[in-house]
């Protein structure tokens, strides 16, 4: 009965609306943003600065230089779940924030503030003494992040994260030859794509899930799908599979398109790609977003019986855009996670194990919300849910006897 | 071998509505009429015995199955809801297909009764016409094909010949009668002229208590003796209706022939009232006016 009723379902999405715009959004989507194949190259020696930097000392410099600016203004912008807020420190923080700078850069804070705002002197001005180690100095940033409340731009992990680009040729050169070897060239698109498709995929599904799920009551043909021997689990899945299935099938497309321009351009680079790193990450990175946006999409429709899945479900998806804190390599909690570069396997390599966690949280918040979802459909169908709601309006007016 | 559907103290209320209070009714196999003016708690009886709302209180089995056992229930019963409809753009084999698969039948079977049942209804020329377009004459046949595509016991109809014209309701009741030679078929109406014409037993329903459960027949003689006819002027007319309930009445010029309810003695007092033979409607008036003198 499962399977049937999954055809038929597939069958009347190829018949929606609401499915052709999906459709016309994902590949406008794709098309805008991968639509230009971007192909990896060995890097070039003279576009890279020369003078090798640390990363550490470049985290350094950059806190120094942003305390520049924000110390002798008190005004820190901080980042708290991805939307900014600015803070203005206490008297008594501020002077706490003062004695962490006269420590790591032996200034004064007025003689600091001087050098900042004289307008004259460059970033440079101000160094890091000599005697300060880079742990030290992350310790300090540390206490000065929990003192603005965290989320600033000071937050030891966001100042390393934010140098992860390598800046010198050799390490160019071995990221270059990391995503030969790991990626083989076709991994790297992997990533790019779930990055660019999971911004809509963020929302999209909502859609389609809405639809569905509301047209049992819009076409009177609730009551008597209710009094029908299928059980609600079967009903359900087979209406949450289809949908899924029919999502799955652009991306699949699309993502064999863009697969099959990585296949050739790894044998230009004389690498034998590998072509099912695609199909890893979009299974793996893709599907637990699109699983859980669905299943918001049912719930919330099959609890409230109107469109609010839309509206939460764009509020969490704003949100998650925003929240990212930068734009390759980024995990955390996010329904999106980030990587907008083509290659940077090392970056991958370390975000690997919380993107792994991210997934799979997602995947099972997303069964259980389906589950939920069954639940909710059983409880109307045995008439526990909803069935004295005319009572709250105008029982007479509402209800035709 | 239980046919019969038995329901003993069955209440069911709505926060603080009491839509059905303490209804002990048997329903025997063949046509069953339900009948009771709007809002007397047809509906809620149905979809309890359709496994669709849960009784507060009270037994009901189905040919011996408890109602308790949805899956089962759901099997051997077909449900025609008050306001039917399925999704518009299917056409009517379609929608007939989609629900026979959430009956779960197989395809062998689907391919086989749908054809012969859209017959039956007469919609055989209508397989391709999408459901938006149907009147609601055709939805109903179609709702009622659905509802034996399983092959039920039992048959659950909601007021199914509301808002058909004559003819459809005629051959909507006829249809209903064949399909209830094998099986119980209930059909709940406020419709007097709906069960006169095809049902044997029939139950009558008033905010939500049992008032009458019987043959037609059995109904009809409990009015004998009470029906009257006479013929009287115009302005004795208003007069009339002010006192007694009229079950009928024709004009014509000055005069007017009314059909009432009264006992003896009241009707001594009206010149030329003649006693008559109930029928259905009158006997259905009479109970409805004992009714509200009890209380
Ligand atoms: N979902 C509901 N919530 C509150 N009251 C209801 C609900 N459904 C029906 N009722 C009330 O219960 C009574 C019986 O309704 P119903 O069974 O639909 O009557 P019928 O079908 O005979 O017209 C009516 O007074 C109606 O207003
Ligand atoms: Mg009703």
């Amino acid at each position: 009965m499962f399977f049937t009723l999954f055809l038929k379902e597939c069958k009347e999405l190829l018949r929606s609306i609401t499915y052709y715009m999906f459709i016309i959004c994902t590949v406008l989507f794709y098309m805008t943003q991968l639509g230009s194949f971007d192909p990896i190259s060995r890097p070039v020696k003279e576009e890279i600065k020369e003078e090798p930097v640390s990363k550490e000392e470049q985290a350094m410099k950059a806190a120094i230089s942003r305390l520049m600016t924000e110390f002798s203004a008190n005004n820190y912008s901080t980042y708290p779940f991805g939307f900014i807020k600015e803070v203005r420190l206490s008297g008594e923080e501020q002077e706490q924030a003062g004695q962490i700078i006269e420590k790591l850069t032996g200034l004064s804070p007025e003689e600091f503030i001087r050098i900042a705002t004289d307008g004259k002197t460059s970033s440079d001005a101000v160094q890091v003494l000599r005697n300060i180690s880079y742990e030290e100095f992350m310790g300090e940033m540390e206490k000065l992040d929990s003192l603005l409340g965290s989320g600033s731009y000071y937050e030891p992990d966001s100042l390393l994260g934010n140098t992860d680009i390598p800046d010198t040729y050799e390490e160019a050169e071995a990221e270059y030859e990391r995503v030969l070897e790991k990626d083989r060239v076709t991994g790297a698109y992997g990533r790019i794509f779930c990055d660019y498709m999971g911004i809509i995929m963020g929302i999209l599904p909502v859609f389609l899930a809405v639809t569905r799920s509301v047209r049992d009551k819009r076409a009177k043909a609730s009551q008597v799908i209710f009094a029908k021997k299928a059980s609600s689990f079967t009903i359900q899945a087979s209406r949450y599979a289809a949908n899924l299935a029919m999502i799955f099938l652009p991306l699949f497309i699309l993502s064999t398109m863009l697969n099959s321009q990585a296949m050739y351009l790894a044998g230009v680079l004389s690498v034998k790609g590998n072509p099912f790193y695609m199909y890893e990450y979009l299974f793996g990175w893709l599907m637990p977003t699109v699983m859980v946006v669905l299943s918001i999409g049912f719930f919330v429709t099959e609890l409230t019986e109107g469109p609010l899945a839309i509206l939460l479900q764009g509020g969490f998806w704003f949100y998650t855009i925003l929240a990212a804190k930068k734009l390759t390599g980024y995990v955390g909690t996010s329904l999106v996670p980030r990587f907008n570069s083509v290659g940077y396997y090392s970056i991958y390599e370390k975000m690997k194990p919380a993107l792994v966690a991210n997934r799979l949280s997602y995947l099972l918040i997303s069964i259980l919300l389906f589950a939920l979802t069954v639940f909710v459909y059983e409880k109307k169908r045995r008439g526990g849910l909803f069935h004295d709601r005319a009572l709250l309006s105008n029982t007479k007016s509402k209800h035709k006897a | 071998m239980n046919t019969e559907i038995q329901l003993k103290h069955v209440s069911k209320s709505y926060g603080k509505k009491q839509a059905l209070k303490d209804v002990n009714l048997t329903i025997p196999r063949g046509m069953f009429g339900l009948l009771g003016r709007n809002g007397a708690g047809k509906t809620t009886l149905m979809k309890v015995l359709a496994t669709l709302l849960k009784a507060n209180e009270g037994e009901i089995t189905i040919c011996g199955v408890p109602v308790s056992q949805r899956k089962k229930i759901r099997e051997m019963t077909g449900y025609l809801p008050q306001d039917f409809s399925m999704y518009g753009n299917m056409s009517a084999y379609e929608a007939m297909d989609y629900l026979g698969v959430l009956s779960g039948l197989g395809r062998a079977e689907r391919k086989e009764r749908i054809p012969r049942l859209l017959e039956q209804v007469n919609l055989q020329n209508n397989q391709f016409t999408k459901v938006k377009a149907m009147s609601g004459g055709m939805l109903r046949r179609l709702g009622i094909a659905q509802a034996i595509l399983h092959e039920p016991k039992v048959l659950i109809v909601d007021e199914p010949t509301a808002g058909l014209d004559p003819e459809e309701r005629v051959r909507f009741r006829n249809l209903l009668c064949e399909i209830a030679r094998d099986r119980i078929v209930i059909l709940s109406t406020h419709i007097v002229g709906d069960i006169e014409a095809t049902c044997e037993k029939i139950a009558v329903l008033d905010e939500g208590s049992l008032i009458y459960q019987g043959t037609v027949s059995e109904l009809l003689k409990k009015a004998e003796g009470k029906i009257y006819t006479a013929e009287i002027s115009r302005v004795e007319l208003e007069e009339l209706k002010k006192n007694y309930v009229v079950t009928g009445m024709l004009t014509s010029g000055t005069k007017a022939i009314v059909r009432f309810i009264a006992d003896s003695k009241e009707a001594s007092l009206i010149a030329g009232a003649v006693l008559s033979e109930p029928n259905m409607e009158d006997a259905y008036l009479y109970l409805m006016k004992q009714q509200g003198g009890d209380k």
